[in-house]
């Protein structure tokens, strides 16, 4: 893998070889072409393995290039030759320059290198943190940035990675980790503790717990975030001076959990938000919808109570008829409520039996009979699916809440149609009113406990709708609202339709022949 | 009917409540008696039998059911129990333990006269004795059980064997409600075993012939998990 990218330094051995074959072929080369040369180019010549040895392996190998250069120049070209041995004080200047001369070389060579390897290193850990940085950008979930993260380092430090956190009850647990089976000694989390607590790096590599085969990196900002654990196969990570980059990498790995963890508290906070709304509707709901029936009802009767003869007749006619009037909408609503209740709390098991569509939606009407007025119910009921499989109280109520529903929304001398189809397996419900429809924008949301018509003043607790969706889901089936094309709305509901018990049949069979056999 | 010697023992624990019918009932010349207690109810309707009584299910002291069947042991006076809506099986339970009707709570004063009516007319067809029925007069509907001939608005219609007793078991109730069992037993026997959706497909078959639109009927009234009711006021 990336191990490659980072070998600058072979293994040394080959510095030396190299350094001693240069060495020679050089020497071969200026025996072979001795009688061109002068003394002072031989020394120059020599400088030129130890110039590449240097370069290509550094200073060690370098410097024994030098004193192998100096060993063959002493023994192959000073008088006495084949000897190492310098008689002559000239070739001893000679050898010791070019001893100094090759070291110099090599420092400076070797600063070079140092210098090119460091920016080269730097650049390639800028480039890391930035395309860490770009990695975790893409994405808010603090899973997947998590998982990023441990995705990246086990790349960059060439091994295993993992995100772990302490959980409330002192317990280490695992976020994210690359590859995915990074498996943990329960002795580490001695480790994670400790690094976490001091929010420095500890074990392999660092000053703390170093006989531990990981190395943590604790992750914090203003708060803590958990810590990166990494099981690090390139050794020269392990090196002190990379000790700042995988701070670094911790600092940037830090910043972007805490982003994730900032945007997923702003998404909780605003799913509270929404929660506290919801409990405020209930509460400005209970006082309105309860309050202004209970204040007409209060005030109406108290006008007549105190009264000391100033009131005529009908205006205490009037007064009776808003007591009236007044306390069945207060009734109405509790009667909403109290079946919200008994349905949210689970307390209520559904009975259902076989009852003609008709029943209820005749029981239905009757109910409602004073409410409806001058509008027309149309009922259609298809003659194959007469009887369905519910709850008779609670779908009645169902087939209520929708009709006053419909009643509130539409004007009178309209006509509100109720067909019963076969889906097969299957029968649908619609309700159909010629009203305005329902706004395109709360459509959704109409089901949703609480939720009314927008801006209407028209008055209701908003549970009617809710209570209808709590009983067709009971019963397993679905209810859907939706704007016809030619005007108003419609609901649909859709229930399962179990095939009849046999008895049913039996009995419609015999009805039919004793019928038959009285009109005969 | 003669108001005037009316008692009804009315058994009701909640103050406000018994304000109301008692006012109510007074001020329609009844004569009111109250029971706060099963307790009491017991001693005053055994020490000064009522003609009726109105009996709240959810007394402190005991349990209304039990003691409407204590009740039927010894007396058939007519007996309407009051109780709270959404206890549909307590209704029932009473309605078959021998209380004559039921009011759901709340109920306005007209539902609580017009369901009186019924339960002392019902009575007292019963401390009579069986007349002998040449005919039955329900609002549009004129059955003569002895020719098993069924007239509505004077137009015949024709009757199945089971419709015609079904029919004609509501008619003699009218204005009171049957339970599902009740029914069920008085029609098909009591050794019957047929199930309460036998009973709804055998309405629905009456309504269609009998309603002009069955969807929202005028004569056979549903009272939901309940049982059925003919009714018996036409204004």
């Amino acid at each position: 893998m990336n191990l490659k990218k980072f070998d600058i330094v072979p293994s040394p051995w080959r510095g030396y070889v190299a350094s001693l074959l240069s060495v020679a072929i050089t020497t071969a080369l200026i025996l072979w072409g001795r009688h061109l040369l002068t003394q002072p180019d031989l020394v120059m010549l020599y400088l030129l393995p130890i110039m590449l040895v240097s370069f290509l392996y550094g200073p060690a190998p370098s410097l024994l290039a030098a004193a192998l250069s100096v060993i063959a120049y002493n023994f192959f070209f000073i008088h006495p030759y084949f000897i190492l041995a310098l008689s002559d004080p000239r070739s001893s200047l000679t050898v010791a320059i070019l001893f100094i001369v090759g070291i110099v070389i090599n420092t400076l060579l070797t600063h070079i290198r140092r210098q090119k390897q460091e920016a080269w290193e730097r650049e390639r850990q800028t480039n890391a943190l930035h395309q860490l940085g770009r990695e975790v950008m893409t994405t808010l979930d603090e899973k997947e940035v998590s998982h990023i993260i441990t995705q990246q380092a086990a790349h960059l430090f060439g091994g295993e990675a993992a995100i772990c956190q302490e959980q409330d009850d002192g317990q280490w647990s695992r976020v994210a980790a690359t590859p995915e089976l990074f498996s943990l000694a329960d002795s580490e989390w001695v480790l994670l503790h400790w690094s976490s607590a001091h929010r420095q790096i500890a074990g392999r590599g660092s000053g703390q717990l170093s006989d531990s085969a990981f190395t943590a990196l604790p992750l914090f900002t203003s708060r803590t975030l958990g810590v990166l654990l990494l099981r690090v196969l390139d050794r020269t990570f392990l090196d002190a001076s990379h000790a700042h980059f995988m701070e670094a990498f911790a600092r940037q790995a830090s910043l972007a959990i805490d982003r994730a963890k900032l945007a997923e508290e702003a998404r909780t906070a605003a799913v509270r938000a929404n929660e506290e709304a919801l409990r405020g509707t209930l509460l400005s709901m209970v006082s309105h919808d309860l309050r202004t029936p209970l204040a007409t009802i209060i005030g109406s009767g108290t006008t007549m109570k105190e009264d000391a003869g100033s009131l005529n007749p009908l205006q205490r006619q009037v007064l009776l008829e808003s007591i009236c009037t007044e306390a069945e909408r207060m009734e109405r609503l509790i009667t909403n409520l109290l079946d919200m209740v008994r349905l949210e709390s689970g307390g209520c098991r559904l009975r259902p039996e076989w009852v003609p569509f008709e029943e209820m939606a005749g029981s239905a009407l009757v109910r409602l009979e004073k409410r409806c007025q001058e509008r027309r119910v149309n009922v259609q009921v298809d003659e194959n699916v007469s009887l369905l499989y519910v709850d008779p109280i609670f779908f009645e109520q169902v087939l209520v809440n929708l009709l006053d529903n419909a009643i509130k929304y539409t004007p009178v001398g309209t006509t509100i149609t109720w067909q019963l189809k076969s889906l097969g397996d299957r029968v649908l419900i619609t309700i159909e009113d010629q009203g305005e429809g329902i706004p395109a924008d709360s459509i959704e949301r109409i089901f949703e406990k609480f939720v009314r018509g927008e801006g209407t003043a028209i008055p209701g607790s908003g549970l009617g709708l809710a209570i209808c969706r709590g009983v067709v889901r009971a019963h397993g089936g679905t209810i859907v609202a939706a704007n016809k094309p030619s005007g108003g709305a419609e609901f649909r509901i859709e229930l399962p339709h179990p095939p009849l018990p046999p008895d049913i049949y039996q009995h419609e069979r015999v009805n039919q022949a004793t019928e038959e056999e009285l009109l005969s | 009917m003669n108001n005037t010697a009316c008692r009804i023992l009315l058994v009701e624990d909640e103050l406000q409540m018994r304000r109301f019918l008692r006012t109510a009932l007074t001020a329609r010349t009844f004569e009111v008696t109250d029971a706060t207690t099963l307790r009491e109810a017991r001693l005053y309707a055994t020490a000064h039998p009522p003609e009726m009584i109105l009996l709240d299910l959810g007394m402190p002291d005991g349990d209304g059911i039990d003691f409407t069947r204590e009740l039927r042991g010894w007396s058939q006076m007519p007996i309407i129990v009051i109780s709270a809506r959404g206890k549909e099986d307590d209704k029932v339970a009473a309605l078959d333990a021998g209380a004559d009707d039921y009011l759901t709570k709340p109920f306005g004063i007209n539902e609580l006269m017009a369901r009186i009516r019924v339960a002392l007319r019902h009575a007292s067809l019963r401390q009579n004795g069986p007349i002998l029925e040449t005919m039955l007069e329900v609002g549009p509907l004129r059955l003569d059980p002895v020719r098993r001939e069924v007239l509505l608005s004077g137009r015949p219609v024709t009757m199945t064997p089971i419709e015609f007793r079904l029919l004609l078991f509501l008619a003699r109730n009218a204005g009171r409600v049957l339970t599902h069992r009740h029914i069920l037993k008085e029609v098909w026997g009591p050794n019957d075993t047929h199930q309460t959706h036998t009973l709804r497909v055998f309405m629905a078959q009456l309504r269609r012939k009998l309603e002009p639109d069955p969807a929202h009927p005028q004569l056979l009234m549903t009272e939901m998990g309940v049982g059925y009711r003919m009714r018996d006021s036409w204004e």
